[in-house]
Protein backbone atom coordinates (compact mmCIF):
# COMPACT_ATOMS: atom_id res chain seq x y z
CA UNK A 1 0.00 0.00 0.00
CA UNK A 2 2.78 2.41 1.05
CA UNK A 3 4.46 1.52 -2.20
CA UNK A 4 1.37 2.60 -4.15
CA UNK A 5 1.17 5.94 -2.29
CA UNK A 6 4.85 6.74 -2.93
CA UNK A 7 4.44 5.37 -6.41
CA UNK A 8 1.66 7.89 -7.05
CA UNK A 9 3.62 10.82 -5.64
CA UNK A 10 6.68 10.09 -7.78
CA UNK A 11 4.63 8.83 -10.74
CA UNK A 12 5.01 12.04 -12.75
CA UNK A 13 8.81 12.06 -12.40
CA UNK A 14 9.29 8.39 -13.25
CA UNK A 15 6.81 8.64 -16.12
CA UNK A 16 8.82 11.51 -17.61
CA UNK A 17 11.97 9.36 -17.51
CA UNK A 18 10.14 6.45 -19.05
CA UNK A 19 8.70 8.60 -21.82
CA UNK A 20 12.14 9.92 -22.72
CA UNK A 21 13.31 6.29 -22.79
CA UNK A 22 10.45 5.33 -25.15
CA UNK A 23 11.51 8.21 -27.42
CA UNK A 24 14.84 6.40 -27.91
CA UNK A 25 13.11 3.23 -29.13
CA UNK A 26 13.15 3.08 -32.95
CA UNK A 27 9.47 2.09 -33.06
CA UNK A 28 8.35 5.24 -31.22
CA UNK A 29 11.00 7.79 -32.12
CA UNK A 30 8.76 10.15 -34.08
CA UNK A 31 5.82 10.19 -31.65
CA UNK A 32 4.82 13.24 -29.58
CA UNK A 33 5.02 13.14 -25.77
CA UNK A 34 1.21 12.99 -25.55
CA UNK A 35 1.16 9.93 -27.82
CA UNK A 36 4.07 8.37 -25.92
CA UNK A 37 2.18 8.85 -22.68
CA UNK A 38 -0.80 6.99 -24.21
CA UNK A 39 1.51 4.22 -25.44
CA UNK A 40 3.21 4.04 -22.04
CA UNK A 41 -0.19 3.40 -20.45
CA UNK A 42 -0.75 0.23 -22.49
CA UNK A 43 2.74 -1.22 -22.06
CA UNK A 44 3.25 -3.97 -19.47
CA UNK A 45 6.46 -3.69 -17.44
CA UNK A 46 7.84 -7.19 -16.74
CA UNK A 47 10.91 -8.33 -14.81
CA UNK A 48 12.98 -11.39 -15.77
CA UNK A 49 15.75 -13.14 -13.85
CA UNK A 50 19.10 -14.09 -15.33
CA UNK A 51 18.60 -17.07 -17.63
CA UNK A 52 14.78 -16.89 -17.56
CA UNK A 53 13.11 -17.85 -20.83
CA UNK A 54 10.96 -15.00 -22.14
CA UNK A 55 9.46 -17.16 -24.87
CA UNK A 56 10.43 -20.31 -26.73
CA UNK A 57 10.56 -21.01 -30.43
CA UNK A 58 7.17 -22.38 -31.62
CA UNK A 59 5.37 -20.91 -28.57
CA UNK A 60 2.12 -19.12 -29.47
CA UNK A 61 3.03 -15.44 -29.61
CA UNK A 62 0.77 -12.55 -28.70
CA UNK A 63 3.20 -9.71 -28.00
CA UNK A 64 6.46 -7.91 -28.67
CA UNK A 65 8.95 -6.79 -26.04
CA UNK A 66 11.10 -3.69 -25.62
CA UNK A 67 14.29 -4.01 -23.56
CA UNK A 68 14.20 -1.39 -20.81
CA UNK A 69 17.11 -2.69 -18.73
CA UNK A 70 19.53 -5.60 -19.07
CA UNK A 71 20.00 -7.68 -22.19
CA UNK A 72 18.29 -10.48 -24.08
CA UNK A 73 19.71 -13.29 -26.20
CA UNK A 74 17.77 -14.43 -29.28
CA UNK A 75 18.35 -18.06 -30.24
CA UNK A 76 17.24 -20.26 -33.06
CA UNK A 77 17.33 -24.03 -33.27
CA UNK A 78 18.95 -25.29 -36.47
CA UNK A 79 17.88 -28.44 -38.35
CA UNK A 80 20.52 -30.54 -36.54
CA UNK A 81 18.91 -29.46 -33.22
CA UNK A 82 21.81 -27.16 -32.34
CA UNK A 83 21.16 -23.74 -30.87
CA UNK A 84 22.38 -20.80 -32.88
CA UNK A 85 22.65 -17.31 -31.43
CA UNK A 86 20.97 -14.77 -33.67
CA UNK A 87 21.42 -11.56 -31.70
CA UNK A 88 22.02 -9.95 -28.33
CA UNK A 89 19.58 -7.14 -27.68
CA UNK A 90 20.14 -4.31 -25.25
CA UNK A 91 18.37 -1.26 -23.84
CA UNK A 92 16.09 0.33 -26.44
CA UNK A 93 15.96 -2.71 -28.75
CA UNK A 94 12.77 -4.63 -29.35
CA UNK A 95 11.90 -8.16 -30.49
CA UNK A 96 8.93 -10.41 -31.30
CA UNK A 97 7.26 -7.60 -33.26
CA UNK A 98 5.71 -9.99 -35.83
CA UNK A 99 3.49 -11.45 -33.10
CA UNK A 100 1.81 -8.08 -32.65
CA UNK A 101 0.50 -8.34 -36.19
CA UNK A 102 -0.08 -12.04 -36.90
CA UNK A 103 -1.00 -15.16 -34.99
CA UNK A 104 1.83 -17.51 -36.01
CA UNK A 105 4.11 -19.26 -33.45
CA UNK A 106 7.40 -17.65 -32.35
CA UNK A 107 10.27 -18.15 -34.80
CA UNK A 108 13.04 -17.87 -32.17
CA UNK A 109 13.71 -18.26 -28.46
CA UNK A 110 14.41 -15.26 -26.19
CA UNK A 111 16.35 -15.60 -22.93
CA UNK A 112 17.22 -12.90 -20.36
CA UNK A 113 20.99 -12.49 -20.02
CA UNK A 114 20.85 -10.33 -16.87
CA UNK A 115 18.28 -9.20 -14.38
CA UNK A 116 16.23 -7.75 -17.21
CA UNK A 117 13.28 -5.37 -17.39
CA UNK A 118 11.11 -5.42 -20.48
CA UNK A 119 8.02 -3.65 -21.71
CA UNK A 120 5.47 -6.04 -23.15
CA UNK A 121 3.35 -4.62 -25.99
CA UNK A 122 0.46 -6.98 -26.62
CA UNK A 123 -1.61 -7.53 -29.73
CA UNK A 124 -4.74 -7.41 -27.54
CA UNK A 125 -3.82 -3.87 -26.46
CA UNK A 126 -3.08 -2.81 -30.03
CA UNK A 127 -6.46 -4.18 -31.17
CA UNK A 128 -8.13 -2.24 -28.35
CA UNK A 129 -6.20 0.85 -29.38
CA UNK A 130 -7.46 0.49 -32.97
CA UNK A 131 -11.00 0.83 -31.59
CA UNK A 132 -10.16 3.56 -29.11
CA UNK A 133 -7.62 5.75 -30.86
CA UNK A 134 -7.40 4.75 -34.54
CA UNK A 135 -5.01 7.59 -35.42
CA UNK A 136 -2.38 6.52 -32.88
CA UNK A 137 -2.88 2.81 -33.63
CA UNK A 138 -2.40 3.34 -37.36
CA UNK A 139 0.72 5.45 -36.73
CA UNK A 140 2.18 2.56 -34.69
CA UNK A 141 1.20 0.03 -37.36
CA UNK A 142 2.71 2.20 -40.10
CA UNK A 143 5.97 2.56 -38.18
CA UNK A 144 5.99 -1.17 -37.46
CA UNK A 145 5.52 -2.02 -41.14
CA UNK A 146 8.28 0.45 -42.09
CA UNK A 147 10.67 -1.33 -39.73
CA UNK A 148 9.62 -4.80 -40.89
CA UNK A 149 9.93 -3.61 -44.51
CA UNK A 150 13.45 -2.27 -43.90
CA UNK A 151 14.45 -5.57 -42.29
CA UNK A 152 12.96 -7.54 -45.18
CA UNK A 153 14.91 -5.44 -47.66
CA UNK A 154 18.09 -6.02 -45.67
CA UNK A 155 17.38 -9.78 -45.60
CA UNK A 156 16.82 -9.77 -49.37
CA UNK A 157 20.09 -7.90 -49.87
CA UNK A 158 21.99 -10.46 -47.73
CA UNK A 159 20.25 -13.36 -49.48
CA UNK A 160 21.17 -11.97 -52.89
CA UNK A 161 24.76 -11.61 -51.74
CA UNK A 162 24.81 -15.25 -50.60
CA UNK A 163 23.26 -16.47 -53.86
CA UNK A 164 25.77 -14.46 -55.88
CA UNK A 165 28.65 -15.85 -53.78
CA UNK A 166 27.41 -19.42 -54.34
CA UNK A 167 27.12 -18.67 -58.07
CA UNK A 168 30.76 -17.62 -58.14
CA UNK B 1 13.46 -12.27 3.90
CA UNK B 2 13.93 -14.12 0.63
CA UNK B 3 12.85 -17.34 2.37
CA UNK B 4 9.27 -16.04 2.25
CA UNK B 5 9.36 -14.87 -1.35
CA UNK B 6 6.32 -16.33 -3.16
CA UNK B 7 8.32 -16.82 -6.35
CA UNK B 8 10.51 -19.35 -4.48
CA UNK B 9 7.49 -21.55 -3.61
CA UNK B 10 7.08 -24.92 -5.28
CA UNK B 11 4.07 -25.28 -7.62
CA UNK B 12 2.28 -27.31 -4.95
CA UNK B 13 2.85 -24.62 -2.29
CA UNK B 14 1.66 -21.98 -4.76
CA UNK B 15 -1.45 -24.04 -5.51
CA UNK B 16 -2.25 -24.32 -1.78
CA UNK B 17 -1.61 -20.59 -1.26
CA UNK B 18 -3.88 -19.59 -4.13
CA UNK B 19 -6.60 -22.04 -3.07
CA UNK B 20 -6.55 -20.57 0.46
CA UNK B 21 -6.62 -17.00 -0.91
CA UNK B 22 -9.52 -17.77 -3.28
CA UNK B 23 -11.55 -19.65 -0.64
CA UNK B 24 -11.01 -16.85 1.91
CA UNK B 25 -11.99 -14.21 -0.67
CA UNK B 26 -15.18 -16.11 -1.53
CA UNK B 27 -16.09 -16.59 2.17
CA UNK B 28 -15.44 -12.92 3.00
CA UNK B 29 -17.38 -11.81 -0.09
CA UNK B 30 -20.37 -13.92 0.93
CA UNK B 31 -20.20 -12.57 4.49
CA UNK B 32 -19.97 -8.98 3.26
CA UNK B 33 -22.45 -9.48 0.45
CA UNK B 34 -24.08 -6.08 0.92
CA UNK B 35 -20.76 -4.31 0.67
CA UNK B 36 -19.41 -6.41 -2.17
CA UNK B 37 -22.51 -6.19 -4.39
CA UNK B 38 -22.14 -2.47 -5.21
CA UNK B 39 -18.53 -3.20 -6.21
CA UNK B 40 -19.60 -6.08 -8.43
CA UNK B 41 -22.37 -3.98 -9.94
CA UNK B 42 -19.97 -1.06 -10.52
CA UNK B 43 -17.46 -3.43 -12.07
CA UNK B 44 -20.02 -4.75 -14.56
CA UNK B 45 -21.16 -1.20 -15.36
CA UNK B 46 -17.55 -0.04 -15.79
CA UNK B 47 -16.94 -3.00 -18.08
CA UNK B 48 -19.92 -2.06 -20.23
CA UNK B 49 -19.31 1.69 -20.25
CA UNK B 50 -15.53 1.60 -20.70
CA UNK B 51 -15.54 1.53 -24.54
CA UNK B 52 -17.89 4.50 -24.54
CA UNK B 53 -15.61 6.43 -22.13
CA UNK B 54 -12.63 5.54 -24.33
CA UNK B 55 -14.38 6.98 -27.38
CA UNK B 56 -15.46 10.10 -25.50
CA UNK B 57 -11.89 10.48 -24.21
CA UNK B 58 -10.72 10.41 -27.82
CA UNK B 59 -13.12 13.28 -28.57
CA UNK B 60 -12.56 15.39 -25.41
CA UNK B 61 -8.86 14.46 -24.98
CA UNK B 62 -9.49 14.19 -21.23
CA UNK B 63 -10.76 11.15 -19.36
CA UNK B 64 -12.35 13.06 -16.46
CA UNK B 65 -14.40 15.24 -18.85
CA UNK B 66 -15.34 12.06 -20.78
CA UNK B 67 -16.55 10.31 -17.62
CA UNK B 68 -18.39 13.42 -16.41
CA UNK B 69 -20.24 13.84 -19.71
CA UNK B 70 -21.16 10.15 -19.69
CA UNK B 71 -22.37 10.54 -16.09
CA UNK B 72 -24.59 13.43 -17.12
CA UNK B 73 -26.18 11.37 -19.93
CA UNK B 74 -26.35 8.11 -17.98
CA UNK B 75 -27.61 9.40 -14.64
CA UNK B 76 -30.07 11.84 -16.15
CA UNK B 77 -31.68 8.89 -17.95
CA UNK B 78 -31.64 6.88 -14.70
CA UNK B 79 -33.09 9.92 -12.95
CA UNK B 80 -35.77 10.20 -15.62
CA UNK B 81 -36.57 6.51 -15.11
CA UNK B 82 -36.85 6.94 -11.34
CA UNK B 83 -38.99 10.08 -11.49
CA UNK B 84 -41.34 9.02 -14.29
CA UNK B 85 -41.25 5.28 -14.78
CA UNK B 86 -40.77 3.78 -11.30
CA UNK B 87 -43.96 5.29 -9.76
CA UNK B 88 -46.03 4.03 -12.72
CA UNK B 89 -44.40 0.62 -12.49
CA UNK B 90 -44.87 0.27 -8.72
CA UNK B 91 -48.54 1.25 -8.96
CA UNK B 92 -48.97 -1.26 -11.83
CA UNK B 93 -47.23 -4.00 -9.79
CA UNK B 94 -49.46 -3.27 -6.76
CA UNK B 95 -52.61 -3.27 -8.88
CA UNK B 96 -51.62 -6.49 -10.62
CA UNK B 97 -50.82 -8.17 -7.28
CA UNK B 98 -54.33 -7.23 -6.11
CA UNK B 99 -55.90 -8.59 -9.28
CA UNK B 100 -53.67 -11.67 -9.39
CA UNK B 101 -55.98 -13.97 -7.33
CA UNK B 102 -58.84 -13.24 -9.75
CA UNK B 103 -56.68 -14.15 -12.75
CA UNK B 104 -55.34 -17.27 -11.05
CA UNK B 105 -58.82 -18.41 -10.07
CA UNK B 106 -60.04 -17.94 -13.63
CA UNK B 107 -57.16 -19.94 -15.07
CA UNK B 108 -57.69 -22.65 -12.44
CA UNK B 109 -61.35 -22.85 -13.35
CA UNK B 110 -60.36 -23.16 -16.97
CA UNK B 111 -58.05 -26.06 -16.10
CA UNK B 112 -60.78 -27.75 -14.00
CA UNK B 113 -63.25 -27.30 -16.86
CA UNK B 114 -60.82 -28.78 -19.30
CA UNK B 115 -60.13 -31.65 -16.92
CA UNK B 116 -63.82 -32.51 -16.53
CA UNK B 117 -64.40 -32.32 -20.26
CA UNK B 118 -61.41 -34.56 -21.00
CA UNK B 119 -62.42 -37.04 -18.32
CA UNK B 120 -65.92 -37.40 -19.71
CA UNK B 121 -64.56 -37.75 -23.27
CA UNK B 122 -61.69 -40.11 -22.37
CA UNK B 123 -62.61 -42.01 -19.16
CA UNK B 124 -59.38 -43.99 -19.33
CA UNK B 125 -57.47 -40.82 -18.29
CA UNK B 126 -59.27 -40.84 -14.93
CA UNK B 127 -57.93 -44.27 -14.16
CA UNK B 128 -54.31 -43.16 -14.43
CA UNK B 129 -54.90 -39.83 -12.64
CA UNK B 130 -52.98 -38.13 -15.42
CA UNK B 131 -55.15 -35.06 -15.41
CA UNK B 132 -54.91 -34.58 -11.64
CA UNK B 133 -51.15 -34.66 -11.91
CA UNK B 134 -51.24 -32.15 -14.76
CA UNK B 135 -53.64 -29.93 -12.80
CA UNK B 136 -51.39 -29.94 -9.73
CA UNK B 137 -48.38 -29.10 -11.88
CA UNK B 138 -50.19 -26.25 -13.64
CA UNK B 139 -51.36 -24.88 -10.28
CA UNK B 140 -47.85 -25.05 -8.86
CA UNK B 141 -46.43 -23.38 -11.96
CA UNK B 142 -49.00 -20.58 -11.88
CA UNK B 143 -48.57 -19.83 -8.19
CA UNK B 144 -44.79 -20.11 -8.45
CA UNK B 145 -44.75 -17.80 -11.48
CA UNK B 146 -47.09 -15.28 -9.87
CA UNK B 147 -44.96 -15.20 -6.73
CA UNK B 148 -41.69 -14.97 -8.66
CA UNK B 149 -42.76 -12.07 -10.87
CA UNK B 150 -42.78 -9.26 -8.25
CA UNK B 151 -39.58 -10.70 -6.72
CA UNK B 152 -37.84 -10.71 -10.06
CA UNK B 153 -38.81 -7.10 -10.66
CA UNK B 154 -37.93 -6.07 -7.11
CA UNK B 155 -34.52 -7.69 -7.34
CA UNK B 156 -33.94 -5.79 -10.57
CA UNK B 157 -35.01 -2.53 -9.03
CA UNK B 158 -33.20 -3.02 -5.71
CA UNK B 159 -30.26 -1.83 -7.79
CA UNK B 160 -31.75 1.63 -7.27
CA UNK B 161 -30.70 1.45 -3.62
CA UNK B 162 -27.08 1.27 -4.71
CA UNK B 163 -27.36 4.59 -6.49
CA UNK B 164 -25.56 6.37 -3.68
CA UNK B 165 -22.48 4.11 -3.69
CA UNK B 166 -22.26 3.02 -7.30
CA UNK B 167 -21.43 6.38 -8.97
CA UNK B 168 -18.39 6.88 -6.71
CA UNK B 169 -17.02 3.35 -7.13
CA UNK B 170 -17.84 3.41 -10.84
CA UNK B 171 -15.92 6.68 -11.27
CA UNK B 172 -12.72 5.11 -9.92
CA UNK B 173 -13.21 1.96 -11.98
CA UNK B 174 -13.64 4.04 -15.13
CA UNK B 175 -10.87 6.50 -14.34
CA UNK B 176 -8.24 4.12 -13.00
CA UNK B 177 -9.56 0.77 -14.22
CA UNK B 178 -6.71 0.40 -16.66
CA UNK B 179 -4.06 1.01 -13.98
CA UNK B 180 -5.90 -1.43 -11.68
CA UNK B 181 -5.84 -4.07 -14.42
CA UNK B 182 -2.13 -3.44 -15.07
CA UNK B 183 -1.37 -3.77 -11.32
CA UNK B 184 -3.25 -7.08 -11.13
CA UNK B 185 -1.42 -8.33 -14.23
CA UNK B 186 1.92 -7.50 -12.58
CA UNK B 187 1.47 -10.35 -10.10
CA UNK B 188 0.83 -12.90 -12.86
CA UNK B 189 3.97 -15.00 -13.52
CA UNK B 190 5.82 -14.15 -16.76
CA UNK B 191 5.10 -17.59 -18.14
CA UNK B 192 1.31 -17.18 -18.15
CA UNK B 193 0.94 -13.42 -18.52
CA UNK B 194 0.84 -13.23 -22.32
CA UNK B 195 -1.66 -16.09 -22.67
CA UNK B 196 -3.83 -14.69 -19.86
CA UNK B 197 -4.07 -11.20 -21.39
CA UNK B 198 -4.90 -12.77 -24.76
CA UNK B 199 -7.61 -14.98 -23.21
CA UNK B 200 -9.06 -12.03 -21.28
CA UNK B 201 -9.14 -9.99 -24.49
CA UNK B 202 -10.88 -12.81 -26.39
CA UNK B 203 -13.46 -13.32 -23.63
CA UNK B 204 -13.86 -9.56 -23.16
CA UNK B 205 -14.46 -8.81 -26.81
CA UNK B 206 -17.06 -11.56 -27.16
CA UNK B 207 -18.78 -11.06 -23.82
CA UNK B 208 -18.62 -7.26 -23.87
CA UNK B 209 -20.26 -7.12 -27.28
CA UNK B 210 -22.84 -9.66 -26.14
CA UNK B 211 -23.72 -7.76 -22.94
CA UNK B 212 -23.88 -4.40 -24.72
CA UNK B 213 -25.95 -6.12 -27.42
CA UNK B 214 -28.36 -7.44 -24.81
CA UNK B 215 -28.80 -3.95 -23.33
CA UNK B 216 -29.56 -2.41 -26.72
CA UNK B 217 -31.84 -5.28 -27.77
CA UNK B 218 -33.76 -5.25 -24.47
CA UNK B 219 -34.22 -1.51 -24.76
CA UNK B 220 -35.48 -1.62 -28.37
CA UNK B 221 -37.78 -4.64 -27.82
CA UNK B 222 -39.07 -3.07 -24.57
CA UNK B 223 -39.83 0.25 -26.29
CA UNK B 224 -41.59 -1.52 -29.20
CA UNK B 225 -43.66 -3.54 -26.71
CA UNK B 226 -44.61 -0.40 -24.76
CA UNK B 227 -45.64 1.27 -28.01
CA UNK B 228 -47.80 -1.62 -29.21
CA UNK B 229 -49.31 -2.41 -25.80
CA UNK B 230 -50.30 1.27 -25.45
CA UNK B 231 -51.75 1.24 -28.97
CA UNK B 232 -53.83 -1.82 -28.12
CA UNK B 233 -54.79 -0.16 -24.83
CA UNK B 234 -53.61 -3.08 -22.71
CA UNK B 235 -53.71 -2.49 -18.95
CA UNK B 236 -50.37 -2.47 -17.08
CA UNK B 237 -48.72 -1.80 -20.46
CA UNK B 238 -45.48 -0.48 -18.95
CA UNK B 239 -45.04 -3.37 -16.51
CA UNK B 240 -45.83 -5.98 -19.16
CA UNK B 241 -43.45 -4.35 -21.65
CA UNK B 242 -40.66 -4.27 -19.04
CA UNK B 243 -41.24 -7.97 -18.29
CA UNK B 244 -41.30 -8.79 -22.03
CA UNK B 245 -38.09 -6.77 -22.57
CA UNK B 246 -36.23 -8.46 -19.70
CA UNK B 247 -37.27 -12.04 -20.43
CA UNK B 248 -36.49 -11.43 -24.11
CA UNK B 249 -32.84 -11.95 -23.05
CA UNK B 250 -33.63 -15.67 -22.70
CA UNK B 251 -33.16 -17.14 -26.18
CA UNK B 252 -36.06 -19.02 -27.80
CA UNK B 253 -38.25 -19.25 -24.66
CA UNK B 254 -38.05 -15.60 -23.57
CA UNK B 255 -40.34 -14.09 -26.21
CA UNK B 256 -43.03 -16.69 -25.41
CA UNK B 257 -42.73 -16.19 -21.64
CA UNK B 258 -42.84 -12.43 -22.21
CA UNK B 259 -45.93 -12.49 -24.42
CA UNK B 260 -48.09 -14.79 -22.25
CA UNK B 261 -48.77 -12.33 -19.36
CA UNK B 262 -49.71 -9.59 -21.82
CA UNK B 263 -52.02 -11.93 -23.76
CA UNK B 264 -53.69 -13.20 -20.55
CA UNK B 265 -54.22 -9.68 -19.21
CA UNK B 266 -55.58 -8.54 -22.57
CA UNK B 267 -57.96 -11.51 -22.71
CA UNK B 268 -59.39 -10.65 -19.29
CA UNK B 269 -59.69 -7.06 -20.33
CA UNK B 270 -61.51 -7.67 -23.62
CA UNK B 271 -62.72 -11.31 -23.33
CA UNK B 272 -62.30 -11.45 -27.10
CA UNK B 273 -60.14 -14.13 -28.67
CA UNK B 274 -59.90 -12.09 -31.86
CA UNK B 275 -58.19 -9.11 -30.21
CA UNK B 276 -55.84 -11.45 -28.33
CA UNK B 277 -54.98 -13.01 -31.69
CA UNK B 278 -54.07 -9.59 -33.12
CA UNK B 279 -51.94 -8.81 -30.06
CA UNK B 280 -50.20 -12.19 -30.41
CA UNK B 281 -49.61 -11.37 -34.07
CA UNK B 282 -48.03 -8.06 -33.04
CA UNK B 283 -45.69 -9.93 -30.67
CA UNK B 284 -44.76 -12.21 -33.56
CA UNK B 285 -43.98 -9.15 -35.72
CA UNK B 286 -41.82 -7.67 -32.93
CA UNK B 287 -39.99 -11.01 -32.67
CA UNK B 288 -39.48 -11.19 -36.43
CA UNK B 289 -38.05 -7.68 -36.37
CA UNK B 290 -35.82 -8.67 -33.43
CA UNK B 291 -34.59 -11.88 -35.03
CA UNK B 292 -34.22 -10.73 -38.61
CA UNK B 293 -32.95 -7.19 -38.17
CA UNK B 294 -31.76 -6.48 -34.62
CA UNK B 295 -29.97 -9.71 -33.72
CA UNK B 296 -27.89 -10.08 -36.90
CA UNK B 297 -26.68 -6.48 -36.55
CA UNK B 298 -26.11 -6.53 -32.77
CA UNK B 299 -24.60 -9.98 -32.31
CA UNK B 300 -22.58 -10.19 -35.50
CA UNK B 301 -19.31 -10.13 -33.56
CA UNK B 302 -20.29 -11.66 -30.24
CA UNK B 303 -21.03 -15.09 -28.82
CA UNK B 304 -21.53 -17.49 -31.72
CA UNK B 305 -22.84 -20.65 -30.13
CA UNK B 306 -24.56 -23.53 -31.86
CA UNK B 307 -28.34 -23.31 -31.26
CA UNK B 308 -28.29 -26.79 -29.68
CA UNK B 309 -25.60 -25.65 -27.23
CA UNK B 310 -27.69 -22.57 -26.40
CA UNK B 311 -30.66 -24.83 -25.74
CA UNK B 312 -28.70 -27.22 -23.49
CA UNK B 313 -27.15 -24.33 -21.54
CA UNK B 314 -30.62 -22.85 -21.07
CA UNK B 315 -31.94 -26.13 -19.65
CA UNK B 316 -28.97 -26.46 -17.28
CA UNK B 317 -29.19 -22.78 -16.25
CA UNK B 318 -32.92 -23.08 -15.64
CA UNK B 319 -32.47 -26.26 -13.61
CA UNK B 320 -29.85 -24.82 -11.31
CA UNK B 321 -30.71 -21.16 -10.94
CA UNK B 322 -34.28 -20.57 -12.19
CA UNK B 323 -35.03 -17.35 -14.06
CA UNK B 324 -31.56 -15.86 -13.41
CA UNK B 325 -30.06 -19.13 -14.63
CA UNK B 326 -31.94 -18.74 -17.91
CA UNK B 327 -30.79 -15.13 -18.27
CA UNK B 328 -27.13 -15.87 -17.43
CA UNK B 329 -26.91 -19.21 -19.26
CA UNK B 330 -25.79 -17.84 -22.64
CA UNK B 331 -23.09 -15.40 -21.41
CA UNK B 332 -21.62 -18.15 -19.19
CA UNK B 333 -21.76 -20.67 -22.04
CA UNK B 334 -20.03 -18.01 -24.18
CA UNK B 335 -17.15 -17.66 -21.67
CA UNK B 336 -16.79 -21.44 -21.45
CA UNK B 337 -16.80 -21.77 -25.24
CA UNK B 338 -13.99 -19.19 -25.58
CA UNK B 339 -11.99 -20.91 -22.82
CA UNK B 340 -12.44 -24.35 -24.37
CA UNK B 341 -11.49 -22.90 -27.75
CA UNK B 342 -8.24 -21.53 -26.31
CA UNK B 343 -7.58 -24.77 -24.42
CA UNK B 344 -8.19 -26.80 -27.57
CA UNK B 345 -5.80 -24.58 -29.53
CA UNK B 346 -3.17 -24.98 -26.79
CA UNK B 347 -3.54 -28.79 -26.67
CA UNK B 348 -3.58 -29.04 -30.46
CA UNK B 349 -0.43 -26.90 -30.65
CA UNK B 350 1.35 -28.94 -27.92
CA UNK B 351 0.46 -32.17 -29.67
CA UNK B 352 1.56 -31.04 -33.13
CA UNK B 353 4.84 -29.54 -31.89
CA UNK B 354 5.74 -32.60 -29.78
CA UNK B 355 5.59 -34.87 -32.82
Amino acid sequence: MADTIWGNIFKKYTEKDELSFLKTVALFDNFSLIDLSKIHKILHPRKYHLGEVIFKEQDPGHSMYIVKKGSVKILCESEDKRERELAILEKGHFFGEMSVVDDVPRTATAIALDETELYGFLRADLLNLIDRDPRLASSILLKLSLIVGTRLRETNRRLNKCVLKEGD
Amino acid sequence: MSRYNVSNFTPFQKLILWTVVIVLTVIISIQLKNLVMPFVFSFVLAYLLNPMVDRLEFVFKNRIIAITSLYIIFFSSVGFAIVFLVPVLTSEINELSREMPVYLEYIQNLVVDLKNRLQTDYPILKQFEVIDAVQIQVQRLLIGGAKALPNLLLSVFSVVTYLAMVPIILFFFLYQGHEMKQSILKIIPNKYFEQLVYSLYKIGSKLGNYLRGILIETLIVGILCILFLFLFGVEYALLLAVVAGIVNIIPYLGPIIGAIPALVVFYFQTTSVESVFYLALTFVVVQLFDNMILKPVIYSQSVDLHPLLVFVSLIIGGMFAGVWGLILAVPIAGILSVLFGLLYREIHYRMTTSI
